[in-house]
């Protein structure tokens, strides 16, 4: 059995997933890429575009999410801020 | 008489270079907690970044105090008003440096406690300035006050260790046994001036520690 994500992981995820479609990631693609529901993908993008690590858009095709470049730092800084957290267990 | 002197006058010259030491290492951590926390806006690392600030300032101002009682004490003729004046300076800053590091400890048993209810935390906010406001005996109620939090915290960091099996972890409990180990000699310093150079040492050693798993993290 895999191991409960905890909320450093998932941020992850999503900044990666976003990463990973070059940066422009439609909100069905999130949901399925970063497996949480519905409910708990909006209440996380609601934090990280709060924390000014994700950016929304319209297009004609419909909604997006982009990275910000604190996103990128946070991808970047993402093993640091893991050892860090575990090591005081933050 | 005069050895007894010189012997104290370079306790506060080895004093002041340690906690200047300390002062940079908690600085350094709580930089980088505030990096994480412009990160992630994340509620712990605020508190976790304020109460390493608090600490560095805490010690910052007591290496203050003693570089300033070293220097005046090293001159040949001290003037008496003057070291009257460093008295009184030195009674301030003792004050502003107990306070500063109990909350910060306060802080951190806070948030390795998990406590969310703010009342707890004001109730314990008082329950540890209460003593010190009731008592002339400011250094050992404060250090402690402070052995108590200490303690919490080390139990803590190895449960973490324990839960998490990291490294780094591991370190971060030694290096608050090794605080917390500095802080018993400290409560004993009035019956020898020698336990104030052995609390040195160990709280020298426990930043050390808490220095190389910096060091470890960012390596990461």
């Amino acid at each position: 059995m895999s191991k409960k994500r905890d909320r450093l992981e998932i941020i992850h995820d999503i900044l990666d997933s976003i990463r990973k479609k070059n940066n422009r990631i439609k909100p069905t693609h999130l949901l399925y890429k970063s497996n949480l529901s519905y409910n708990m993908m909006k209440q996380y993008l609601d934090e990280l575009m709060v924390a000014d690590l994700v950016n929304d858009g319209e297009s004609k095709e419909g909604k997006y999410y982009t990275l910000t470049a604190k996103g990128f730092e946070y991808l970047q800084q993402y093993q640091k801020i893991r050892e860090f957290t575990e090591s005081f267990g933050l | 008489m005069i050895l007894v002197s010189v012997a104290l006058t370079n306790v506060f010259g080895i004093g002041a270079i340690c906690e200047l030491v300390f002062a940079i290492i908690t600085l350094l951590i709580g930089i980088f907690a505030f990096r994480i926390y412009r990160l992630t806006k994340s509620d712990n690392y605020r508190a976790f970044m304020f109460s390493f600030f608090f600490i560095a300032t805490a010690y910052l101002f007591k290496s203050l105090i003693n570089f300033l009682i070293y220097f005046e004490q090293a001159k040949p003729i001290a003037i008496a008003s003057k070291l009257a004046n460093i008295s009184t300076f030195f009674a301030y800053g003792v004050i502003v440096h107990i306070v500063l590091m109990l909350i910060a400890l306060l802080l951190l048993v806070n948030l390795v406690m998990k406590i969310k209810n703010r009342g707890v935390f004001v109730l314990l906010f008082i329950l540890t300035f209460f003593p010190l406001v009731l008592t002339w005996m400011h250094y050992s109620i404060f250090y402690s006050l402070a052995s108590v939090f200490l303690f919490i915290l080390t139990v803590s960091f190895f449960k973490n260790y324990i839960k998490n099996k990291n490294k780094n972890a591991f370190y971060v409990g030694i290096a608050f046994l090794l605080i917390f180990i500095a802080h018993i000699f400290y409560i004993l310093i009035s019956v020898r001036t020698l336990f104030f150079v052995i609390g040195h040492v160990f709280e020298f050693l426990g930043y050390l520690v808490l220095l190389i798993t910096y060091i470890r993290v960012l390596k990461k």
